[in-house]
């Protein structure tokens, strides 16, 4: 049996994912044993997991080091990796937002500046509503930019908005709703095709289930 | 070369590559390193990139150095009524991938038939490429799409171009709930958001994928489309070579230049598409020509990929010698290798860190 290389987000919706690749049929024990290691294989269900930073689950599998992989919408959307998108997981739901603070005023006769760890998506999304916008790339902690001063509005993933709302900020649109996506390799597709459509088939049952 | 022996490296596969288009009557077509930008800026969503090296010519003309060469095999060609263009090509383009953030020199080959094309020479394109992937591994498979039965399907639906798009980007990312959610959006029948599902998650060899391609078929366009397809199958099926097609129609392309048939290659161990290809009559359109073009592209460089063999690392003799020992001894030894058809590698000294299948060393008392 050819073994299948699984790239899981490091925290909690790998867990949860893992949990679910399981129910599929794709056990490993030694994931569960305490230790640092990040890779795992089970030669009995053909598998091999390995933990990896959420960000770069689609560079591993883009490049093919993973042939399958679980990435959130909000990074398919910023970097647009060359892969197949098959299953919405239904997993770590909420939604890419432009916030401010709760006075904010849009004057649109000055370039709005925004401040995110989405570039690509926010360029995308002004661009089509036809708006110049100032990018202000950061990595963390976006939400005091608008206080500061730093920019007028952020454009950032809202879960439940209490981050938000104890910086004083509140969600002003919606860009997208995100989810976790199961991704796949468009090489690893054709050569371990059966067993990628089935285990995307079961997982996608899974998912119905749970709803 | 035999069934078992494959190209390992870029310059073999040049080599065996060019031979087997010649056997087909393919004549080289060799072109120069730069054409003038506005060229290529006036056909720029043909190209795969549009990052593009340019620099001023002493006459003040803006230039780029080539990052494609089917441009200019189609600008160049020549054909008589009734009758093709057929070239073949090894070149280096100069692109930097959309996203990424160098330039970089790409090794391509690959062949454009071009002029009154019928279905014998789409069928010798696809076949010379199912041929061209067998040279490089026997492990492959190629792709096979057709834009006229997606753009039958999709058509009539009659969405905004913004609509349109991302529709055709969810079957391109064979993304189910997300093609689902826009029919849903955009009032789309529920017979024909099947049709899509469907059309989206086929997969498979013509005669696995026969019966659903058969349901797909609903107008006159998908009829048109479903009969080159099978027509070309039966044609590639007679000679053997049909079992490594894959139909699978989340292959796109950009329809304003390619119509019809669409490829694309993969070789197992090469994480992505080595070989791309598809009929773009439309190019010709726009380029102002009335006529057919069938052609594909390999991408060299992907061949990295692949594990060598250990054999063509190490050379089958590594020969090291004592100071003492005259040059020309060393040298007669080395020839006497040579002559029996053996690799050698001459070293002052082995430190045992370069690979040979065979060591030799010549000391004081060799002579």
């Amino acid at each position: 049996m050819q073994m299948l290389n699984i790239a899981l987000p490091k925290g909690r919706l790998g867990e949860k994912v893992l949990a679910m690749f399981e129910q599929a049929g794709k056990s490993c024990p030694a994931i569960h044993e305490p230790g640092r290691k990040l890779i795992f294989e089970n030669e009995e269900t053909g598998v091999r997991y390995f933990w990896v930073k959420p960000s770069d689950v689609a560079i591993y599998v883009q490049r093919g080091a993973a042939d399958i992989g679980v990435a959130g919408k909000d990074i398919l959307e910023e970097y647009k990796p060359d892969v197949y998108e098959l299953v919405d997981l239904g997993l770590g739901k909420c939604r890419m937002c432009v916030a401010g603070k709760k006075d904010f005023y849009d004057d649109r006769e000055r370039t709005l500046r925004v401040a995110t760890k989405f570039p690509e998506i926010a360029k995308a999304y002004y661009a089509s509503q036809s708006r110049q916008i100032d990018v202000i790339k950061l990595n963390g902690s976006i939400e005091i930019a608008p206080i500061l001063g730093l920019s007028d509005v952020i454009v950032d993933i809202v879960e439940t908005g209490t981050t938000l709302l104890e910086n004083d900020l509140t969600p002003l649109e919606t860009i997208l709703p995100i989810s976790a996506r199961l991704i796949a390799n468009k090489a690893s597709f054709q050569f371990k095709n059966q067993e990628i459509t089935q285990l995307a088939r079961q997982m996608e049952a899974l998912c119905t289930k749970r709803a | 070369m035999s069934k078992t022996e494959t190209y390992r490296t870029a310059g073999e596969a040049e080599r065996g590559l060019g031979e087997l288009y010649r056997r087909y009557g393919y004549r080289h077509y060799k072109m120069s390193k730069f054409e003038e930008y506005d060229f290529y800026a006036r056909n720029k969503n043909f190209l795969v990139s549009s990052n593009i090296i340019t620099f001023t010519n002493p006459d003040g003309r803006l230039m780029a150095l080539k990052p494609d060469v089917t441009l200019s095999i189609v600008k160049n060609a020549r054909w008589k009524p009734g009758d093709a263009e057929k070239v073949y090509y090894t070149e280096k383009v100069y692109r930097a991938e959309n996203g990424a953030h160098e330039y970089r020199e790409i090794s391509q080959t690959g062949l454009e038939c071009v002029g009154d094309l019928g279905a014998y020479d789409a069928a010798e394109v696809v076949l010379l490429a199912l041929k061209s992937l067998a040279g490089i591994s026997g492990d492959y498979v190629l792709n096979l799409s057709h834009l006229g039965l997606v753009s039958a399907l999709t058509a009539p639906l009659g969405l905004q171009e913004a609509e349109q798009t991302a529709l055709l980007a969810a079957i391109g990312e064979k993304n189910v709930p997300a093609l689902r959610a826009l029919c849903e959006k955009n009032g789309v029948s529920a017979q024909n958001t099947e049709r899509l599902t469907a059309l989206t998650s086929l997969y498979g060899t013509f005669p696995e994928t026969k019966e659903a391609l058969l349901r797909l078929n609903c107008n006159e366009g998908t009829d048109r489309a479903v009969k080159e397809l099978t027509a070309l199958y039966e044609m590639l099926d007679s000679e053997h070579l049909a079992e490594k097609i894959r139909l699978d129609f989340s292959l796109m392309n950009d329809m304003r230049y390619y119509n019809g048939l669409i490829f694309r290659g993969y070789i197992n161990g090469i994480p992505q598409g080595i070989l791309s290809g598809g009929s773009y009559d439309r190019l010709l359109t726009e380029m102002g020509k009335s006529a057919n073009a069938i052609g594909f592209a390999i991408y060299l460089d992907l061949l990295e990929h692949l594990p060598r063999s250990e054999k063509r690392e190490k050379t089958d003799i590594l020969l090291s010698y004592d100071t003492q020992v005259p040059a020309a001894t060393v040298l007669r030894e080395a020839e006497r290798y040579r002559r029996e058809g053996l690799s050698v590698r001459v070293q002052k000294t082995d430190d045992g860190t370069t690979p040979a299948q065979k060591r030799v060393h010549l000391g004081e008392r060799t002579d």
